[in-house]
């Protein structure tokens, strides 16, 4: 890896600060659960019993009447809430008390009577003709159509193919979302105006939704009333203790609201871990018939697959199952996703949606396909990789991508744990202490790096020429620090003389839009490069003044005179403040860096606010600088390459998975904030880990009550499974055409690139393991001794 | 006050049995946290202009006062010894340590990720080692010396640990990190440069589910 980022940049690229270090490390960054308000009641769920029911009856008096309660609320009560049961745990009703036991000894006290209906837990059977209705979808369990794209003739392909393969996968595991932090606000109100504090991932979008709940729920109370309007819902959010794709909006803020108008206090209501792993969103699991037709040399004729997607109790199907046609050059594709619904929690984004079990499912195909055409795995992706440059394009629109480092991250990868040298057949290298050894590869191609949203960011400026910036997103890793750097590079600030005034806060920040699906540093940083360049424009103008002194360009004086002459002298031209250049807290000639005056100087000189304002749409330049997908399938969208290796040892004895080795690369477009960057990258081992070794939601196949629903169950990697020192990673950066100063969206393929860890164990064992997790159980029943 | 007994679920045990097994009463509420001195958070914080902070320069490990025979105090009143300071409050004798420290005291670094000891985001210092609160009971704690995150630093002078992870931006999302710096200082106050495994196995009871322990322990490492 390079020593330096951000190269002739004097902000972009450094280890920048964050903004809010201090307030970490000495606890103080708040949490929804640490906002604290005189007589603060603390909020507890009552889950659904079974799998599949309809509530007939809920008798609530002697919770009401235990000494500590202060509100229940039911699913009477609350629009987002049913009758209907379909899922264990479903919400039924709420309590706020004094205290958290008080809370949880006065669920025990409401009664629930129920017709229960039988469910459906697993996939498989859910599939089945005559199966059981999930309550899903009406009269069947799977959606009437698949999600589909098709492009160029499969059946011509496949005919022109000299090897064809046609095979099954196992499912690739779902698993929970099991965030340290789980689902947590804190409401309170004052008059009809509503106040929540939550950790979310979309600040606005989370608002938005309270607003048409309580809406819709007001009408529901007794006496009725509402409507909400919009400017009485005030959304604040500070810390937020993990995202990863669960906390775009909140099954909690609604009855959090609620309860606290009931009891007329704050409430701070907070999901047990029980409660927390059933009514976030679980990463899809997924199967896939696949059929592959490849010339001898490697190149790919046609590529047909069918995906089954278990989409729990909303039915939903992992939109982005077919990954590999973002990656993989082939004419002629087809594609059928469907969406199966169970009794189960829902299924929904988990680090991406559906692309850990993607990229399972893909690379399943592509290293037998490396097997049985005889050639290096390595080699058959070099093959098949959509190239860079002219043909790096969309093959189902034709529409180019902005960037796309897949080929210099394979290269990298494989330079850095030595894969030519190390890999060998599947099942062939025994390690002198009697482990297998193997080595995987994987690298894919991401078209999340760079959607739309509305995003906005407004500048204040300071008089002593330092800057104040509000953003409208939560404080997920590069969002505010991106932003900042950006907003000094372009107004010529040092990092330091920039900072965020305040983040979260729906009441002073323009939109700040998801912070999800890598969307948030591009995003938001367009958006404060639209408001840097005003600010700069405002400020140029000044400094280049003959009425001020200073530069002393063009005659338009920095105020407009009172009364305005008759004809009003004119704004400088474009190609007259390019002659300015601002870096490092100075404004200068660009012919003569020595005549320079500080922003200070020119903020003495105007009288008005300087406020800068930014969209993603640039007035100036014409464009969309946020990413080229301001409408989907506009022109051309942002990939993000990625790639990584590993190394394992197999202990055939016990299982046991021991990572020898880890890479991950990543291209960036531009690094903008090298902290936050370099956490993404390190943090690919352990989420990946997790994925492939660790993680399967285990459900009783009659109940439907999800087994674990904790950290010892639902294990997560501690300190000791990963081996730090052998964690290794590099950012590349391959300047994106159009993302503001070259940066991309990177989180998603950061660390979801999970099946290297099957690839590398199948090429260990010499079996293969279709499906996750790969558990030492799994392991050795594929060895023949389980 | 009304007592309602209600069975767990589960064992067929109610919490209120369990306590009073152990020979302890019920109790009122009172909260007392002015005598703490720490302020508590009761309207809706901004984030102020951030600044570096000076160093502590003091590095010598801090040895808590000796234990003072105990004087059982009226059933339900405890007084505890919180970041260098006496709090006498009534307590519940279901009340964790982590709810009275947080919820009464306004000690909200620490964090309840779990409330049953597996992921060490409400770690603190009890006598000297780490304990993990969610799993202690407030009306126990009595005459043991409670350090949490708050209590660290000198002023306005970081404790060099958080220096440590401030200067390293040993952090992401910022949850687990109270707990991890907690099992840090344990760690640098007993061996000031560590290895890599006894870094490792210091914050080997605090869950990270952002993926930063590669940053964690090579910051650990770096030592104090």
């Amino acid at each position: 890896m390079v020593d330096e980022f951000g190269s002739g940049l004097a902000v972009i690229g450094k280890r920048n600060p964050d903004y809010v270090a201090d307030d970490i490390v000495k606890g103080e960054h708040v949490f929804a659960e640490d906002v604290m308000r005189a007589g603060k009641l603390y909020g507890r769920i009552l889950g659904s019993k079974y799998a599949k029911a309809k509530i007939t009856g809920i008798n609530t008096a002697k919770a009401e009447a235990l000494e500590g309660v202060k509100a229940v609320i039911t699913y009477k009560e609350v629009s987002t809430w049913s009758d209907q049961m379909l899922c264990v745990d479903q919400e039924v009703a709420a309590v706020a008390a004094v205290d958290e036991d008080t809370a949880e000894r006065a669920l025990d006290l409401i009664e629930v009577t129920y017709n229960v209906e039988v469910p459906v837990i697993d996939p498989d059977e859910a599939m089945k003709p005559g199966a059981p209705n999930t309550g899903v979808f009406a009269g069947t369990n799977v959606t009437p159509t698949p999600s589909n794209i098709t492009y160029g003739d499969v059946a011509k392909g496949f005919t022109e193919a000299d090897v064809i393969l046609e095979e099954e996968t196992g499912y690739v595991a779902r698993h929970t979302h099991n965030q340290i932090e789980g689902f947590i606000s804190t409401a309170w109100w004052q008059g009809n105006d509503c106040y929540i504090w939550a950790g979310t991932q979309n600040p606005f979008g989370h608002k938005a939704a309270l607003q048409a709940g309580l809406t819709a729920s007001l009408k529901l109370a007794n006496p009725p009333a509402g409507p909400q309007p919009l400017n009485k819902v005030h959304f604040y959010n500070h810390g937020t203790g993990g995202g990863f794709g669960n906390k775009g909006s909140s099954p909690m803020n609604l009855p959090c609201a609620l309860l606290s108008r009931k009891a007329g206090k704050a409430v701070t209501l907070k999901t047990t871990r029980k409660i927390y792993t059933v009514v976030g969103v679980h990463q899809y699991a997924a199967k896939m018939k696949f059929k592959i037709g490849a010339k001898n040399d490697g190149t790919l004729t046609a590529v047909e697959t069918t995906c089954w997607s278990d989409g729990g109790k909303n039915g939903g199907r992992s939109a982005f199952a077919d990954i590999h046609k973002d990656t993989w050059k082939c004419a002629n594709f087809k594609s059928d996703i469907w969406g199966i619904a169970t009794n189960k929690g829902a299924s929904g984004a988990w680090r991406c949606v559906g692309h850990p079990a993607a990229g399972v499912l893909s690379d399943l195909m592509l290293e037998k396909l490396a097997v049985r055409l005889k050639i290096n795995p390595l080699e058959l992706r070099r093959k098949i990789f959509l190239p860079s440059g002219a043909g790096n394009i969309n093959q189902q629109n034709g529409q180019p991508y902005f960037s796309d480092g897949i080929r210099p991250c394979l290269e990298k990868a494989a330079e850095l744990i030595g894969y030519s040298a190390k890999y060998h057949e599947a099942g062939t290298k025994t390690l002198p202490d009697g482990r297998l050894h193997g080595i995987g590869i994987h690298a894919r191609a991401d078209g999340h790096g760079g959607m739309s949203g509305a995003r906005g960011i407004i500048i204040n400026m300071c008089e002593d020429g330092t800057a104040l910036f509000n953003i409208g997103g939560a404080r997920n890793m590069g969002g505010p620090g991106g932003a900042g750097a950006v907003i000094a590079e372009t107004i010529g600030l040092t990092y330091d003389q920039v900072r965020c005034g305040d983040w979260g806060n729906t009441d002073v920040c323009a939109e700040g839009g998801s912070q999800g699906g890598s969307t948030y540093t591009i995003s938001n940083g367009a958006a404060a490069m639209v408001a840097a360049n005003d600010v700069r424009r405002q400020l140029f103008i000044v400094a280049g003044s003959k009425a001020t002194g200073m530069l002393q360009q063009w005659a338009r004086p920095p105020e407009p005179p009172n009364p305005q002459p008759a004809t009003p002298v004119p704004d400088p031209t474009d190609a007259q403040l390019d002659l300015l250049e601002a870096k490092e807290g100075k404004i200068f000639l660009k012919s003569d860096p020595t005549k320079s005056v500080t922003h200070a100087q020119v903020m003495a000189a105007i009288s008005q606010p300087v406020i800068g304002r930014g969209v993603r749409w640039d007035p100036v330049l014409r464009k969309d600088v946020g990413g080229g997908a301001f409408k989907k399938g506009g022109p051309g969208v942002h990939k993000t390459g990625a790639a990584c290796a590993v190394e394992v040892a197999v202990d055939p004895d016990t299982g046991h998975v021991e990572v020898l080795n880890y890479v991950n690369v990543l291209d960036f477009g531009r690094v903008m904030d090298r902290n936050a960057a370099e956490g993404q990258m390190v943090a690919g081992l352990q989420v990946e880990f997790n994925q492939m070794i660790y993680w399967e939601d285990v459900y009783d196949p009659i109940t439907g009550v999800q087994m674990g629903y904790n950290h010892i169950h639902d294990r997560l990697c501690t300190s000791l499974d990963i081996p730090e020192d052998k964690n290794v990673i590099d950012m590349l950066e391959t300047i994106d055409a159009n993302g503001p100063y070259g940066c991309h969206g990177i989180a998603e393929p950061s660390v979801g690139k999970a099946c290297v860890f099957l690839n590398a164990v199948n090429n260990a064992i010499g079996k293969w393991i279709i499906q996750t997790p790969t558990t030492p159980r799994t392991i050795l029943r594929a060895l023949g001794k389980g | 006050m009304a007592e309602v007994e209600k069975k767990d679920r589960k064992s067929g045990i109610s919490r209120r049995d369990f306590i009073k097994g152990t020979g302890l009463a019920v109790g009122g509420v009172a909260i007392s946290s002015t005598v703490l001195g720490v302020a508590c958070k009761t309207t809706t914080p901004t984030p102020g202009a951030n600044t570096t902070p000076p160093v502590s320069t003091n590095t010598t490990p801090v040895k808590p006062p000796p234990v003072t025979t105990v004087v059982k105090a009226p059933e339900g009143v405890v007084t505890l010894n919180v970041n260098g300071q006496k709090v006498v409050m009534e307590v519940k004798p279901e009340w964790s340590l982590a709810f009275v420290l947080r919820e009464k005291l306004g000690l909200v670094a620490l964090k309840v990720g779990c409330d049953r000891a597996e992921c060490g985001a409400c770690n603190i210092l009890v006598d000297g080692k780490q304990h993990l609160a969610c799993s202690m009971m407030a009306i126990e704690s009595e005459g043991r010396t409670i350090v949490t995150l708050e209590g660290l630093a000198s002023g306005p002078n970081l404790h060099p640990v958080q220096k440590l992870f401030l200067d390293n931006s040993t952090f992401q999302c910022g949850y687990c990190t109270p707990g991890m710096i907690i099992s840090a200082v344990a760690l640098l106050t007993k061996t000031p440069k560590p290895t890599l495994d006894q870094a490792r196995l210091a914050v080997a009871g605090n869950l990270c589910y952002c993926g930063d322990y590669t940053r964690i322990v090579n910051t650990i490492v770096k030592g104090i």
